[in-house]
């Protein structure tokens, strides 16, 4: 049982090489044997067999194709291999556009590569800042119409501070209700 | 007159030969001799035809473009062209769905029902092809590509490895296990159907 079970097994494994014609002398009369004396390995080169067959007959029907999409396809290649053919890749017309793309995205990617650059504490602008003025309030009188404050400003250019006095209106008291 | 081997390789160096020089008519004459073998590669690999014309042209093209390169010693035109057609193959259906075709469609498997041929073995006769265009249809593209070179084209194992890119013995057991799949694909009804068709 177990002999037929291998014997089985070992045709199933050749039997294309052997439809084939592709197996040595003596594994060809090894498998020739077993179909003679072994109604199961006989069963197996019979359908191998005969699926080769139909493998043969049929494969090479598969989308056989008609003259007329034959001459198309002629008409298509040669159109192709004209030399001056359009090329599909990029349009000649779209050329000059591609290119004025190219710079603009070119010079937009530079700009923003600008602050990198420069290095953070590297920059000193050409125009000085305008300096901040620092102005201090000395006093402060009111009475019911006006306030006045007496002011001191002082800026790096000047030597001395100069003194000045702002006089406001005086925001009346909201009635107490 | 019949075509042998050698006489269409002979006929196809010529051709190249003229082609090279510059004449138009040998590129057709190229083509009307290969376009056929290569549309049905395409189709069998591709089962759609749209890809296949495409992949033809593009094929095509390439071939006639890069004429130079071809190297008889190396191969024969034929295989050039399928190795070719080949890898472009390859790039359409690694990009794509997975095949999505009936294979009933496709293997049109017109064979004249013999005049003694009753209704019962003509239904028997369709569901066994039915059943072995389905079993087909479940090999991966390695094994098909196999198999259609092998019994499609009648390539040898080393022309199909040369196509294929692979080695020789890889080829083979392609073929071999392309062949046990489906044999192990069809149902055991299918084959007695199969068998019973087969014993007309």
């Amino acid at each position: 049982m177990l002999l037929r079970l291998f014997r089985l097994r070992f045709c199933r494994a050749h039997m294309t090489d052997y439809l084939e014609g592709r197996l040595s002398t003596e594994d060809r009369r090894r498998i020739a044997r077993a179909i003679d004396r072994d109604p199961a390995c006989y069963t197996e080169y019979v359908r191998q067999r005969e699926l080769r067959r139909e493998l043969t007959a049929s494969v090479p029907r598969v989308g056989k194709p008609s003259q007329t999409r034959l001459d198309a396809l002629w008409m298509a290649i040669q159109a192709d291999l004209m030399p001056n053919a359009p090329r599909r890749a990029v349009h000649p017309t779209l050329l000059p556009f591609r290119a004025r793309y190219g710079f603009a995205g070119m010079a937009i990617g530079l700009l923003m590569m600008l602050p990198l650059t420069v290095a953070p504490d590297s920059g000193t602008f050409a125009l000085p800042l305008q300096p901040e003025p620092r102005t201090q309030v000395i006093t402060a009188t009111a009475n019911a119409t006006q306030v006045a404050f007496i002011v001191q400003t002082a800026t790096p250019q000047q030597r001395a501070p100069q003194t000045a006095v702002l006089l406001t209106r005086a925001t009346p008291t909201p009635k107490q209700w | 007159m019949i075509e042998t081997p050698s006489t269409l390789h002979t006929q196809t160096a010529a051709l190249i030969t003229r082609s090279l020089s510059g004449e138009q008519a040998a590129y057709a004459e190229l083509y009307s001799l290969y376009a056929e073998s290569v549309y049905r590669l395409c189709y069998s690999l591709l089962l759609n035809h749209e890809d296949a014309e495409d992949v033809m042209q593009e094929s095509f093209v390439y071939a006639f473009k890069n004429l130079k390169r071809f190297d008889a010693a190396k191969s024969a035109f034929k295989t050039w062209l399928y190795t070719i057609a080949l890898s472009r193959c390859r790039n359409v259906y690694r990009r794509q769905r997975p095949l999505q075709m009936r294979l009933a469609d496709v293997f049109q498997l017109e064979i004249a029902a013999p005049r003694s041929e009753t209704p019962e073995a003509v239904i028997s006769r369709r569901a066994a092809q039915d059943a072995v265009e389905q079993a087909l249809a479940q090999l991966s593209p390695n094994l098909r590509e196999a198999i259609v070179l092998r019994y499609g084209h009648g390539l040898t194992y080393r022309e199909i490895a040369e196509v294929m890119d692979c080695p020789q013995k890889t080829a083979e057991s392609r073929v071999r296990l392309a062949h046990e799949k489906l044999r192990g694909l069809l149902s055991p009804l299918a084959q007695g159907l199969f068998e019973e068709m087969l014993s007309f």
